[in-house]
């Protein structure tokens, strides 16, 4: 883990095509102040969280509730925080500038600003352009993402639109567009890419914490995360250290994180005789695979019931295929002066 | 791209004993579970794998990777750069300039 997210609430100013969370926009239901900085209380005793991210919807919309979430992990843990957003905020760079400046004063230390073609449909680039500039000005690190398919421009293309390279203030990171949402009705079927066989290429389960407005841990920020199966419990309930506890040791949560998506499930399908679950062929990425799976609780059952009995087998392919690089490379990064390598 | 194809993959790095003689303690040893999260090279000479030659081959694998990554609330590789600039981003009670919530948009 590395960030606790807090979902601030559903609404957003626009309704992009693309949108995995489609009509959940519509739902008012938003996280309190007092919520907000009960799950950063409970996130700060997780040893390895190191940064708060405050998100939507847009996440500018809930300022009131994230300034106070923001100043209080600041103030309370010393923890900087990350905003997402889609830029509409920053109409000019002086705007931009005069808002992003007092966010810097209470902990924003970074911005995640969507930047593709479904974003620009509603909000100008240039409003992206000021935000970036700004950032960069006030030393706020940004990262650039941008949800692809075969017909899109790609984020390489809006890096250079918006006039900036990557370094140590900018990155950029793009994603393939996944059919759900809004994006499995608004998106032409034939736009997506299709992968062969059975994508298990990323997963972010057991990598992420995000808690939505209700209180709900959820370890997916994938197409999947609004199925009930990955979620791991909910924050308003039970202690955010028990939830996650109880997670890392989950053979379900461990298969997919370990497998970089469904790899393991498959194997395990096949095994079980269930393969005609599978699509081979039709996937548009790893998230598509794993969400045609896990929706359907007789393979979800079945797979629970195999994955019990190999669940140190799963934990054991998870510290390796996840937790060890990241531990080794950690280190080495953290004593720049023994490695030559990074 | 920031998001790395390689990072993650260590496979490589212990042979199919290796890897069940892990799952075999961590079946059977209530300590080795907890020890692995605590100390892993510790937790792998106990089951007879030699850290060092695990953690070169991590390294081999990852050289190229530049640890820069993307947000995690999106859930890209970001993990080792956030810990690496972990101490640098870290507030300073000092730093905190409140401001006035009314004035800003």
């Amino acid at each position: 883990m590395a960030t606790l997210g807090l979902v601030l609430g559903y609404e957003c100013n626009i309704r992009c095509r693309h949108c995995l969370w489609g009509d959940t926009l519509d739902n008012p239901l938003r996280m309190t102040a007092a919520d907000a900085c009960k799950y950063i209380d409970q996130g700060s005793e997780l040893e390895d969280i190191y940064l708060v991210g405050f998100t939507g919807g847009e996440g500018f919309i809930f300022k009131n509730v994230m300034k106070e979430a923001m100043l209080y992990a600041a103030r309370t843990y010393g923890l900087p925080s990350i905003v997402g957003s889609n830029s509409s905020f920053a109409t000019s760079e002086e705007k931009a500038m005069r808002i992003l400046e007092r966010y810097r004063g209470i902990g924003l230390r970074r911005l995640q600003l969507s930047v593709d073609d479904f974003h620009q449909e509603w909000v100008p680039l240039e409003r992206v352009r000021n935000a970036v500039k700004a950032a960069i000005s006030l030393e706020i690190k940004v990262t650039l993402v941008s949800i692809v398919t075969e017909k899109t421009k790609k984020a390489i293309d809006y890096l250079r639109e918006i006039g900036v390279e990557e370094g140590p203030f900018v990155q950029m990171t793009e994603a393939p567009c996944t059919p759900t949402g809004f994006g499995a009705e608004r998106v032409p079927r034939e736009d997506f890419k299709t992968f062969d066989g059975i994508p298990s290429e990323w997963c972010s389960l057991l990598r992420v914490i995000n808690i939505l407005p209700d209180g709900s841990v959820q370890l997916c920020c994938g197409a999947p995360f609004s199925l009930d199966v990955l979620k791991a419990g909910n924050a308003n309930y039970e202690h955010l250290s028990t939830i996650i506890a109880r997670a890392k040791d989950d053979p379900f949560f461990n298969a997919l994180s370990a497998g970089n998506g469904v790899h393991y499930l498959v194997e395990m399908l096949d095994e079980l005789g269930l393969d005609h679950h599978l699509r081979p062929g039709t996937y548009k990425s790893s998230c598509d695979a794993c969400q045609d799976l896990v929706r359907k609780p007789e393979v979800v059952k079945a797979l629970r019931q195999l994955l019990e009995k190999r669940k140190e087998e799963m934990l054991i392919a998870r510290f390796v295929e996840r937790d060890l690089p990241v531990l080794v490379l950690d280190e080495l990064v953290n004593r720049p002066q023994q490695s030559a390598t990074i | 791209m920031s998001r790395d194809p390689t990072l993650g993959k260590s496979k490589a790095t212990l042979t199919p004993e290796q890897r069940d003689k892990l799952v075999d303690l961590a079946k059977n040893d209530p300590g080795f579970r907890t020890l692995l999260k605590s100390d892993w090279p510790a937790a792998f000479k106990q089951a007879g794998i030699d850290p060092k030659m695990v953690k070169d081959s991590v390294v081999k694998e990852s050289e190229t990777v530049p640890y820069s990554g993307g947000p995690a609330m999106t859930g890209i590789e970001i993990t080792i750069e956030i810990r690496a600039s972990a101490q640098e981003e870290r507030i300073n009670a000092n730093d905190i300039v409140v401001f006035d919530k009314t004035k800003t948009g």
